[in-house]
């Protein structure tokens, strides 16, 4: 099998595959205006060539032609350059040509993947799409079921709904039909495991007792019918976590913060203590979130060890729904998935990585505990997973997939107006949140993932990329000398080894020891980074920022402003640590150029904004 | 990208080399909006050393083709445009806004 190509599935930083771009373009707008044309062609043109010469006509067209040339205009004078190896910040890089060209030939045929009437072609691209997300986040193909979603946002609030949902199920069996989970009390019911839960809903739906055990179930009753238990996520999680509980109604004070380790990881050992004292205090849990890939570092929660911990707590009476929120590193699995897409053992993994040259052997990537995390995803109920993150999708597609699509009844919804019930058509809007949402989009991941598998030798490629210069920018900066601007000197170092493919990096004058000054620093830094100073067309380098303080992250990241000489009083006097963040997407990095080439000239560009800082202060 | 200013009469010509693009249409864009800051509100862009101009250059010339307008008998002109420029401010749109003449000396006879 001839290895993808990576160099042709961009446009590339500058526009070096044009001619291809524009040469599709043209023909697929060419084609959908034929097709338009095509329609019942013997009825009459509904716009005249009087009609086009009237002067009221020429002047919309104009006013539309400057109203685009303004669009145009601001996008270049205020858009971040995405696709430059100069842009290291946030999770975004260049996209897909196929997904773009895919995305602007559909929204011409506007499909709405609300209901199929409105999306025959989109909706079932968007079935399709789901199962194989589902299969290739390692689910069985007959049992699963997944679709696009406007975000990763949306997605894991649809886990956190299907989570309440069936949680709050048995309850419902319980006063509706007893004798089917009869000697089981309130505590045995609310911690029924999922796949159990599940022969009750498909038991019910087989009797014709679903719609009357429903109609007692939380989703009908509200929150009456069922307090929500405890939703347990890591301290690294993403905020759409606090809406998600809002929204659904469990409340924020039923989210429970999980510490992190030294590698901001979800310190799994706490977790188990927590969940005993729940247990022992008879608080249900409703769902436990781990994350492939957090947003602000990368890391990898280890997946397996709460898998473990989930086998270990169900033996002892306590279950849980379990939700991975892999958004950001879920495309990340591809580099584990042969051909065939089984998962790579680990030599077949390190095998495969030196055979197709994808990674660079001495970085030592993957490690035994990011091995056993994505090896491990198949284990949970549901999972989310962002293609226009590491799938390199334009803006809006996030996704999610379910273990068992029986889920799926536990929230879905008739809206007669909408579909049809009876119809043999796939009811898409009936097990989503959201309503009206684009069909191109759909058509965008459903194209990408026409052309680039999701195996190594496919996504897996591409991934390899960002994943190998991350770990040598770690390496380079944990390694690198001093920099001396005359009268200063400043340290650079990375706060962990990355998980996959985002470096969060920090500088600190070397004797001093105020966090204050270190923080303004690198705020500054980043300043001369962002769109906050200057023109962003101009600047040399663009990166992103985060903040890790202790309300959030305990005393962790205490340990890497020791590495700096800051003492822990200045910690616990200051509590927060400002790093710069970046997320190593772009799969051009070092083409060619050599590393050393591209870090000489990072460093380089560090050293002038810091003579400038120090010149100001000055 | 290179620009020359030169009065003649009440006309501030403005000569303009090289691309005008997201990179220099910050610079002609503050280099006009100052001679508007000192009253001058007719102008002609001598553009015989322009090839390219993208959509920011275009938002630079229609804000100050607005602002020209403003004032009794102010306008902003274009002499020499080259042919690669012409076709963009057809397709734009823009020809049938600024009035595009041969050469400077037309331009400014036609204030």
């Amino acid at each position: 099998m001839e290895k993808l190509n990576v160099d042709a599935l961009f446009l590339g930083p500058k526009s070096e595959n044009e001619l291809f771009f524009k040469e599709m373009l043209h023909y697929l707008i060419d084609d959908f205006m034929e097709w338009r044309k095509g329609y019942h062609s013997e009825d009459h043109p509904a716009i005249t060539a009087d009609d086009q010469i009237q002067t009221s006509f020429q002047q919309t067209l104009l006013d539309t032609r400057l109203a685009l040339v303004e669009l145009a205009g601001r996008l270049q004078d205020k858009s971040m350059p995405w696709f430059s190896t100069r842009y290291l910040g946030h999770m975004t890089t260049d996209t897909l040509m196929a997904a773009n060209l895919g995305y602007m030939l559909t929204l011409l045929y506007n499909p709405n993947n609300c209901a199929y009437e409105g999306s025959p072609v989109t909706t079932e691209m968007e079935l399709e799409v789901g199962k194989r997300l589902a299969v290739f986040l390692g689910y069985d193909p007959e049992r699963s079921w997944g679709h696009i979603a406007s975000g990763g946002t949306i997605a894991n609030y649809e886990g956190l709904w299907l989570a309440r949902n069936l949680k709050a199920f048995p309850l419902a069996v319980a006063e509706i039909e007893p004798d089917w989970v009869q000697g089981l009390d309130t505590w045995q019911l609310l911690n029924l495991p999922s796949e159990r839960i599940l022969d009750l809903v498909e038991k019910a739906i087989r009797s014709n007792r679903f719609a009357a055990i429903r109609s007692a179930s939380a989703g009908q009753k509200g929150l009456a019918a069922f307090k929500p238990g405890k939703v347990l996520v890591p301290q690294s999680k993403h905020y759409s976590w606090l809406k998600a509980v809002d929204i659904l109604g469990i409340g924020q004070e039923n989210l429970i913060f999980i510490p992190v380790t030294d590698e901001y990881r979800m310190d799994t050992g706490v977790l188990s203590r927590k969940l005993a004292e729940l247990q022992q205090q008879k608080e249900h849990v409703l769902a436990v979130v781990g994350i492939i890939g957090t947003t602000e570092e990368g890391a990898v929660d280890d997946i397996h060890r709460i898998v473990e911990i989930r086998k270990a707590f169900e033996q002892k009476g306590l279950s849980f729904y379990f939700h991975i929120d892999a958004a950001y590193g879920g495309f990340v699995r591809s580099l584990y998935l042969n051909t065939d897409f089984s998962f790579s053992s680990q030599t077949e993994l390190q095998q495969n990585l030196q055979n197709l040259n994808l990674m660079d052997a001495r970085l030592e990537y993957p490690s035994e505990e990011v091995y056993r995390a994505f090896a491990a995803m198949p284990e949970a109920d549901s999972i989310t997973i962002d293609p226009h993150k590491m799938g390199y999708i334009p803006y809006a597609t996030g996704a999610i997939a379910v273990k068992d699509k029986r889920i799926l009844d536990l929230i879905s919804f008739f809206a007669h107006y909408v579909f049809e019930k009876k119809e043999v058509h796939p009811l898409l809007g009936s097990y989503i949140m959201e309503g009206s949402k684009a069909g191109a989009t759909v058509a965008a991941v459903w194209t990408a993932l026409q052309v680039i598998p999701l195996h190594q030798r496919g996504y897996g490629q591409i991934v390899a990329r960002g994943i190998e210069k991350a770990l040598q920018l770690y390496h380079a900066l944990e390694n690198s000398h001093p920099i001396d601007t005359g009268q200063h000197r400043y340290i650079v170092r990375a706060l962990t080894k990355p998980d996959i493919n985002i470096v969060d990096f920090a500088f600190c004058e070397i004797g001093d020891t105020n966090l204050e000054h270190m923080n303004s620093l690198n705020q500054t830094l980043f300043e001369f980074f962002s769109y906050k100073t200057g023109r962003i067309y101009t600047n040399d380098f663009i990166t992103s920022k985060t903040s890790l303080d202790q309300e959030n992250y305990g005393d962790i990241p205490e340990h890497f402003t020791r590495r700096f000489g800051i003492p822990q009083s200045e910690w616990e006097r200051v509590g927060s640590v400002y790093v710069l963040r970046s997320c190593i997407m772009t799969p051009f990095l070092n083409s060619n150029q050599p590393f050393d080439e591209f870090f000489s000239r990072f460093m380089n560009i560090m050293k002038e904004k810091l003579s400038a800082i120090t010149q100001k202060n000055e | 990208m290179v620009i020359t200013t030169k009065t003649i009469g009440d006309v501030e010509v403005v000569a303009l080399g090289g691309r005008i693009d997201a990179v220099t249409s910050y610079d002609l864009d503050t280099h006009l909006k100052q001679l508007l800051a000192d009253g001058h509100t007719k102008m002609v862009a001598d553009m015989a050393g322009v090839h390219y101009i993208s959509s920011s250059g275009l938002r630079v010339l229609l804000g100050v083709y607005k602002e020209c307008q403003k004032v009794a008998q102010g306008e902003l002109k274009l002499a020499a445009v080259q042919p690669e420029v012409a076709q963009i401010l057809d397709v734009t749109g823009f020809s049938k806004l600024l009035k595009s003449y041969e050469t400077v000396e037309t331009a400014i006879e036609n204030f």
